[in-house]
C-alpha cells in the first residue's frame, strides 16, 4: 500500500505544481476567469483537492489492509483480485480485470522495469543512431530477453517487423523517421 | 462510374487498417491522398478520400477490441467493453458486431443527412460558444460511467486531464503555459500521444507484468451475431447513430464526442444489459461504433450545405473540391446540385463495401491476439513510438508517450481509471475556449448563466446537462450502497 500511497502523492504534488503556477501566469490583477490563468487556478484547485481525498482515502484503506493482512505483510504482495485498493475493481474505463491466477505481483516487477529502461534507452537512441537501427536494437534485445535467448527467431521477428514498420510509415505514408 | 467504385472500395480497404494503427490517422491519410489525387478527376479524388473516411473510423475499433488500444480517439469508448470482449475469447464477435453496427451508424448518418442536412445545419449555426460548453460539459459527464469503482479517483483523473490539456500556448491570448520553457511543449501535450501512451505502452506492461496468465484462445467459429440479437440491438444503433449525426454536424465536435456521449448516454438508457457495462456488453460496443461512423454523414452536413468543415477530414475535402476549382460554400447546393447526391452515393457504396471487408479477416486478426505476449508488447511498444511520432513529426512527442506509457501502467496496477484522463485531455482545450468565450460575449459568469436560460436550445441542453448530472449522483449513491 505504500506504493499506492506515493502514486496518490504523486497526482497531489502535480496538482499542487499546477495551481501555485497558475498565479504567476498572469499579474495579480488581471486574475479573472476568462485570462489565461483562471481556468487553470480553477481546475488545478478541484484536481487538488480530489487528490487530497484519494490520498487521505488510500491512506485509510493501506492503514485498514494492514491490519487486517497483519503485521509485516505488503499487501502488494498478496493474492488479491487487482493490486490497489478494491478487489472486485472493474474499471469502466476498459479493463475487465481478472483475478490473479497465482500470488499477487510486484508493481516494480524486474522484468518490467527492465523493459522500461530498454523503452528508455530505445527512444535516447533514436535522435542518435536513428530509427531504423534503433528500433532493430530495441526489439532484438526485448525479444532475446524475454524468449530467454532464443535469439535466431527473435533476429528473424526483429528484421522482418522493422521492415513492415519502414513499408507502411516511410514508404507508403511517407512519414520521415527521426 | 465503375472506377469510382473500385476507387471507393481501395479506399475502405486501405482506411481499415490506417484507422488500426494507433497514430496512423484518417486525417493524415486524407492529407497525403490530397497530393496523390491533385491530377485526378474530382469525383475519383473525393471516392478514395470518402472511403479511407468510413474504413479509417471504423478500423479504430480492431486495435480497441483485440488490444485495448484505440486506433483512433473515436474509438476510445469501444475499449471499455470490446477489449472485456475479448478477454473472454469473443473478439471475433466483438469485431462482427462493431462492422454491423459501423454499416448501420454510416447508412442511417447518410439517410439523415439526405432528408434533414438544411434542418440539421440550422441547429448548427444557432450554436453558441455556451451552447458549445454544455455539450462539452455533458461529455465530461462520461466520467461517472468511467470512473470505476472509484467515483473520487474517476474526477480526480478527468481534472487531471482538464489541467494537462492546459498545457502549451493559450488559444486566445498566445501567452505560454506550463511549457517551461521549453520550445516543443508550446504545441502542448498531444492527446494522441498521451492516448498511445498510456493505451499502448502502459497495456503493453501491464500485459508483460501477468506474462504467465494463459493466453485466450478466441472463439472464431459462428462469429456473425444471429439476426436476433442485431434486431435487439436495433433501438440502441438508431439512438446511437442518432447522436453520432448530430454531433458530427456540430463544427469541431466530431466522431471521438459522438462515440463518448452515445457509450455514456447507451449506460444510462439500458437499464439491465445481460453484462454489466465495462464487462464485455455488447450494448457498449454497439452505441459507440453506430455514433462514430454515423458522424461522418453528420459532418458532411455543414460542409455541403454551409461551406463550413463538421471536422477535419471535411476540412480536408474541402482543400480537394477547391484544388479542383469548386468553391465550397452556402451556395454550393445551388451551384453544384449534383454534387450532394454524389458524395451520398459514394458514401452508400462506402458503408457497402465496409460490410465486406469489416466481415472478412476477423479470424486472422482474432488470431494477433494468441501470439506470444513476448514477442507482441515489444512489437506494440515500437509501433506506439512511430505511431506517436508521425502524428506531427516531433520527438518530443515519442518522449510523452513513454512517459505517459509508465504512468498508465501505475495507473492500471493502482487501480486508476484511464478512461478518465483521456476524457479530460481531449475535451479540455475546447471546454476552456467555450467558457471563455462564452463568459468575454456574456460580460460575467452571472450574464452567462441568465443567457442559458434565456434561450431556448440553451435551456434544453442545460436541462438535460442537469438531468445528468443528478444522475450520477444517483448513480454515486448505488455503487456506494453495492459496495
Amino acid at each position: 500500500m505504500k506504493g499506492a500511497v506515493r502514486f496518490s502523492l504523486f497526482w497531489t504534488i502535480l496538482a499542487l505544481l499546477f495551481f501555485a503556477g497558475s498565479f504567476f501566469l498572469v499579474p495579480p490583477g488581471e486574475l479573472t476567469m476568462t485570462s489565461p490563468a483562471g481556468y487553470p487556478l480553477f481546475i488545478s484547485a478541484l484536481c487538488l483537492g480530489f487528490s487530497v481525498l484519494v490520498l487521505v482515502k488510500t491512506r485509510r484503506e493501506g492503514r485498514k489492509g494492514q491490519a487486517a493482512g497483519g503485521a509485516g505483510s505488503e499487501p502488494e504482495e498478496q493474492t488479491a483480485g487487482g493490486h490497489g485498493s478494491d478487489p472486485e475493481s472493474q474499471a469502466a474505463g476498459g479493463h475487465g480485470r481478472e483475478p490473479e491466477a497465482g500470488p499477487g505481483k510486484q508493481v516494480f516487477d524486474p522484468v518490467v522495469v527492465r523493459l522500461m529502461i530498454l523503452l528508455v534507452l530505445y527512444v535516447a537512441a533514436i535522435p542518435v543512431v536513428h530509427y531504423t537501427a534503433a528500433t532493430l536494437m530495441f526489439l532484438l534485445a526485448a525479444l532475446c530477453y524475454l524468449r530467454k535467448g532464443r535469439w535466431k527467431n527473435a533476429l528473424m521477428i526483429s528484421y522482418i517487423s522493422t521492415f513492415m514498420i519502414l513499408l507502411v510509415f516511410k514508404y507508403l505514408f511517407s512519414v520521415i523517421l527521426p | 462510374m465503375l472506377i469510382n467504385i473500385l476507387y471507393v472500395a481501395a479506399g475502405v480497404l486501405a482506411g481499415i487498417y490506417v484507422g488500426a494503427v494507433p497514430g496512423l490517422s484518417v486525417t493524415m491519410a486524407a492529407s497525403l491522398l490530397i497530393s496523390m489525387t491533385y491530377s485526378w478527376e474530382v469525383d475519383a479524388a473525393l471516392a478514395v478520400m470518402m472511403g479511407v473516411w468510413v474504413g479509417g473510423v471504423y478500423g479504430g475499433s480492431r486495435a480497441a477490441i483485440l488490444l485495448n488500444i484505440p486506433g483512433a480517439p473515436a474509438a476510445v469508448a469501444t475499449t471499455f467493453d470490446g477489449y472485456p470482449l475479448a478477454q473472454k475469447g469473443e473478439a471475433g464477435k466483438a469485431i462482427a458486431v462493431s462492422t454491423v453496427v459501423s454499416v448501420f451508424g454510416g447508412m442511417l448518418g447518410l439517410l439523415v443527412m439526405v432528408t434533414a442536412a438544411p434542418f440539421i445545419s440550422g441547429i448548427a449555426l444557432v450554436f453558441s460558444p455556451r451552447d458549445y460548453l454544455l455539450l462539452l460539459l455533458m461529455g465530461l459527464m462520461l466520467v461517472g460511467s468511467l470512473g470505476g469503482s472509484s467515483m473520487a479517483k474517476g474526477v480526480m483523473m478527468a481534472l487531471a486531464g482538464l489541467m494537462l490539456g492546459v498545457v502549451g500556448t493559450d488559444a486566445i491570448t498566445g501567452l505560454g503555459r506550463f511549457t517551461l520553457g521549453i520550445s516543443d511543449m508550446r504545441t502542448g501535450l498531444s492527446y494522441i500521444s498521451v492516448m498511445i501512451g498510456v493505451f499502448g505502452i502502459g497495456e503493453a506492461l501491464y500485459q508483460l507484468l501477468h506474462r504467465d496468465r494463459p493466453i485466450i484462445r478466441q472463439n472464431v467459429t459462428k462469429i456473425t451475431p444471429p439476426g436476433r440479437v442485431l434486431l435487439g440491438m436495433l433501438p440502441l444503433g438508431i439512438q446511437s447513430a442518432l447522436i453520432g449525426v448530430v454531433v458530427g454536424a456540430l463544427p469541431g465536435a466530431g466522431g471521438d464526442l459522438a462515440a463518448l456521449l452515445a457509450y455514456d448516454t447507451a449506460k444510462r438508457t439500458v437499464k439491465k444489459p445481460k453484462v454489466p457495462f465495462g464487462e464485455g456488453a455488447y450494448e457498449g460496443v454497439v452505441a459507440p461504433e453506430s455514433a462514430n461512423n454515423a458522424a461522418v454523414g453528420g459532418a458532411l452536413i455543414p460542409m455541403l450545405t454551409l461551406g463550413i468543415p463538421g471536422d477535419s477530414v471535411t476540412a480536408i475535402m474541402i482543400g480537394a473540391l477547391q484544388i479542383h476549382n469548386i468553391r465550397v460554400g452556402p451556395m454550393i447546393m445551388t451551384s453544384q446540385p449534383d454534387l450532394f447526391p454524389r458524395l451520398a452515393v459514394m458514401l452508400l457504396v462506402a458503408n457497402g463495401f465496409l460490410l465486406v471487408f469489416g466481415l472478412t479477416g476477423i479470424r486472422i486478426f482474432s488470431r494477433l491476439v494468441e501470439m506470444p505476449r513476448e514477442i507482441l508488447m515489444p512489437l506494440i511498444m515500437v509501433i506506439s513510438v512511430i505511431g506517436s511520432y508521425s502524428i506531427s513529426g516531433n520527438v518530443s512527442d515519442i518522449l510523452w508517450t513513454v512517459i505517459f506509457g509508465i504512468i498508465g501502467y501505475l495507473m492500471k496496477y493502482y487501480d486508476y481509471p484511464v478512461g478518465p484522463l483521456i476524457l479530460g485531455l481531449i475535451l479540455g482545450p475546447s471546454l476552456e475556449l467555450h467558457l471563455r468565450r462564452a463568459l468575454m460575449s456574456a460580460g460575467s459568469l452571472g450574464g452567462m448563466l441568465g443567457e442559458m436560460v434565456t434561450s431556448p436550445l440553451s435551456l434544453v441542453l442545460l436541462a438535460l446537462f442537469a438531468l445528468i448530472l443528478v444522475s450520477q449522483t444517483g448513480m454515486c449513491r448505488r455503487k456506494a450502497a453495492a459496495r
